[in-house]
């Protein structure tokens, strides 16, 4: 169905009836006569009195052009039938999340997920919005930051723990009107819906060492204390992507050393991946000098340019006064990338560059696959449903819109005349 | 011109009440008693001639040159022919426009033509004429009048004929044998003068009769005007100023000059007015000379 962005300036299409109407009035009366014979003689003699009015050709072109002019102006729009509303579902990203959910003793092998339950407890709810041709859109805090995905499931993705699983998100920033939450705890919200699955502590290993996984076990059948027990653990490793710089290879190992991580074999608690190496040709202008600095530190050589892929952050920057403003080292977890082809012994306090670098790289690594926090891991109570406040109507979205063939069209029509 | 008047409608019809009727016997008295007066006199001179003599026009290419006057020819070294007047009693034709630019004017001008051909057909009467009255736009026989107490039959055939369509005097135009005078009642536009000004004779008096409605002889309109023409649709737009009247007046002088000139040439009489005119102004100047 047609609308227009401007409903009132369609009265103006009503112009060609003032047009009409001046013309009714400055028209020729007409009279019959027997000596029409004469008037024709005079009209050949004296072209000077020949009226030369509108032919209704021209009355009608430019009427049109008009209502072309008059309707170009309100500016008519074909909109979709999409939604009215919109309504964006948090998903809690956070491990608890992932926990297999019970709301009595301990949770069975292959029992749903506390993210299953509460989609579970919401499911009709979405179904009502759906049917209504409502628009879900799928939001997660990833990386410091919203990612959303519009749908009527969430991508299957987000159902999965990653190892990299985050802090819940901040539903602060949520409660609003139009948002609904899927978390595993009941939260104080004053506009957004909360779905919350609730659920038993789940007991599991909590913790790590650089040999040993920490482990929380209880019994509640027989009400017995929780212990903490330990068990080993595979030995992590790192793995370097790419050849870098040997002072940053240097660094990154005994980092590793450190921490127990071998060079090969165990599963990989951390990919250290360089870009680009100095001998590679295809860069071109794109290694050059570099200059980066932490507080306290600053380290030069040469760089290649890095763009940042998606979850990744950036932590360190090329300094003010180089050339451009290349990011040369982002990371995610699991995962840091560096764009250092080759570099200098660091300047100024060399122990505060080691515990920069070590922070990125401790912040970066990984956790056994099997390690969830306690606090995670604690009960998330009774499942809770909080109906949400809904969204404001919106505009349907412009599918079409012909304020410019209008205008061309009037154009046409006014050389028309004009021709 | 009767604004009123689209172009669909450009029908009138005639009408005579019993102030009409009045009207014509007095003039029908009228007039034939003043040219029983005029003639008794003249006859008591003694001319005495069969066919009474009128006077002389100039001599006309094709003409029986028996009615030349040779003793004149001989005396002015220049052609003349002897005109004389038609037996009294012959036959008389009227032809009426019932065109459809006849119905224009206030009163319509096809109400005075057709009160024109009641007058001329009771005066031929009363002389002893046989008149026939042939309408423009009907096909059927002349309506045939000899009677003064015909008279009503007349009036009611004249009010059952109506102003309308395309066809005016023009179609009427044909070779005449018999008739001793001619009657043309119009508005004159859509025939040529020299076509009827050929049908004039020794042995016939053609008379003509033009009826123009007001504002086709003195229009008043200003500004943008749409000029119809009720037979055809045709139509002209100007604008009229006061300059632009002042040619029209002129043209269509000059169109009447043309008329009276061929007129002139042959004896016949034209007469020019408005419809608003009564038609005792009319027919005075149509019946002078008609016997």
């Amino acid at each position: 169905m047609i609308e227009f962005e401007h409903p009132r300036l369609v009265w103006l299409a009503l112009a060609p009836l003032a047009l009409w109407l001046f013309v009714f009035v400055a028209r020729a009366r007409e009279a019959p006569s027997g000596t029409v014979e004469v008037w024709r003689e005079l009209e050949r003699s004296t072209p000077r009195a020949r009226r030369r009015g509108w032919t209704n050709w021209r009355l009608w072109v430019a009427s049109a052009a008009l209502v072309a002019v008059a309707f170009a102006l309100a500016s008519p729009v074909r909109r979709g039938a999409s939604p009215t509303s919109t309504w964006r579902v948090l998903v809690d990203g956070s491990p608890s999340m992932f926990l297999p959910w019970a709301d009595r003793g301990t949770p069975a092998v292959g029992a749903p997920t506390r993210l299953e339950r509460a989609l579970e407890l919401a499911s009709e709810w979405l179904e009502a919005r759906r049917a209504g041709g409502e628009r879900l859109v799928w939001v997660r805090w990833s990386a410091g930051r919203f990612e959303e995905v519009a749908g009527a499931e969430p991508p299957s993705a987000w159902l999965v723990a990653e190892p990299s699983a985050e802090d819940q998100p901040p539903f602060e920033r949520c409660d609003a009107a139009g948002w609904v939450w899927l978390t595993d705890r009941s939260r104080d919200a004053r506009f957004a819906g909360v779905f919350a699955s609730g659920g038993v502590a789940v007991p599991g290993v909590i913790g790590e060492t650089t040999s040993e996984l920490v482990e929380l076990s209880t019994d509640r059948a027989s009400g017995a204390q929780p212990e903490l027990g330990v068990r080993p653990k595979m030995t992590p490793s790192i793995a370097f992507v790419g050849d870098p710089p040997p002072l940053v290879r240097e660094f990154v190992e005994t980092w590793a050393s450190a921490r127990a991580l071998t060079l090969s074999g165990g599963p990989v608690a951390l990919t250290f991946e360089t870009v680009a190496s100095a001998s590679s040709a295809a860069l071109g202008d794109a290694n050059s000098a570099a200059l980066g600095a932490g507080p306290g530190w600053r380290v030069r050589g040469r760089a290649a340019s890095l763009a940042l892929e998606p979850g990744e952050r950036e932590w360190l920057v090329e300094s003010p006064g180089s050339d451009g403003a290349r990011v040369l080292v982002a990371w995610r977890p699991g995962h840091v990338r560096s764009a250092w082809t080759a570099c200098d012994e660091p300047e100024g306090d060399p122990a505060l560059f080691a515990v920069a670098w070590s922070d990125l790289l401790d912040a970066a690594r990984l956790s056994a696959p099997e390690v969830v926090a306690c606090a995670e891991r604690a009960a998330a109570g009774d499942s809770g449903v909080r109906e949400p406040t809904a969204p404001p109507l919106e505009p349907r979205p412009v599918v079409e819109r012909w304020s410019r063939e209008l205008a061309l069209l009037a154009a046409v029509l006014a050389l028309l005349l004009l021709g | 011109m009767n604004p009123s008047l689209r172009r669909t409608e450009y029908t009138a019809a005639a009408h005579f009440d019993g102030e009409f009727v009045r009207r014509l016997e007095l003039f029908v008295a009228q007039v034939v008693g003043s040219r029983e007066r005029r003639e008794g006199a003249r006859l008591g001179r003694g001319a005495g001639e069969g066919a009474e003599f009128v006077g002389y026009r100039p001599y006309r290419a094709g003409e029986d040159l028996r009615r030349l006057d040779w003793s004149l020819y001989a005396r002015l070294d220049r052609p003349y022919v002897r005109v004389t007047r038609p037996e009294v009693g012959g036959r008389w034709l009227v032809w009426l426009d019932a065109s459809a630019s006849m119905a224009l004017g206030q009163p319509p001008k096809f109400q005075r033509a057709c009160e024109l051909a009641a007058v001329i057909a009771c005066v031929g009467a009363k002389v002893g004429a046989r008149v026939g009255i042939d309408v423009s736009n009907r096909r059927d026989a002349p309506f045939e009048f000899g009677r003064l107490a015909e008279l009503p039959r007349l009036l009611g055939w004249l009010e059952s004929l109506e102003a309308r369509g395309r066809e005016g005097l023009a179609t009427l135009v044909r070779p005449l044998t018999r008739e001793a005078a001619l009657f043309a009642l119009g508005d004159g536009f859509d025939v040529a003068p020299e076509a009827l000004a050929s049908l004039a004779g020794p042995a016939r008096r053609l008379s003509a009769a033009w009826i123009l409605a007001n504002d086709e002889l003195a229009p008043n309109p200003r500004g943008a005007v749409r000029w119809v023409e009720p037979e055809t649709g045709a139509a002209v737009e100007l604008d009229v100023d006061a300059p632009t009247r002042t040619r029209y007046l002129a043209a269509l002088e000059a169109r009447l000059d043309a008329w009276r000139r061929e007129f002139g040439a042959v004896g016949g009489v034209l007469a020019v007015n408005s419809s608003r005119a009564p038609f005792e102004e009319t027919a005075r100047a149509v019946l002078q000379g008609a016997w």
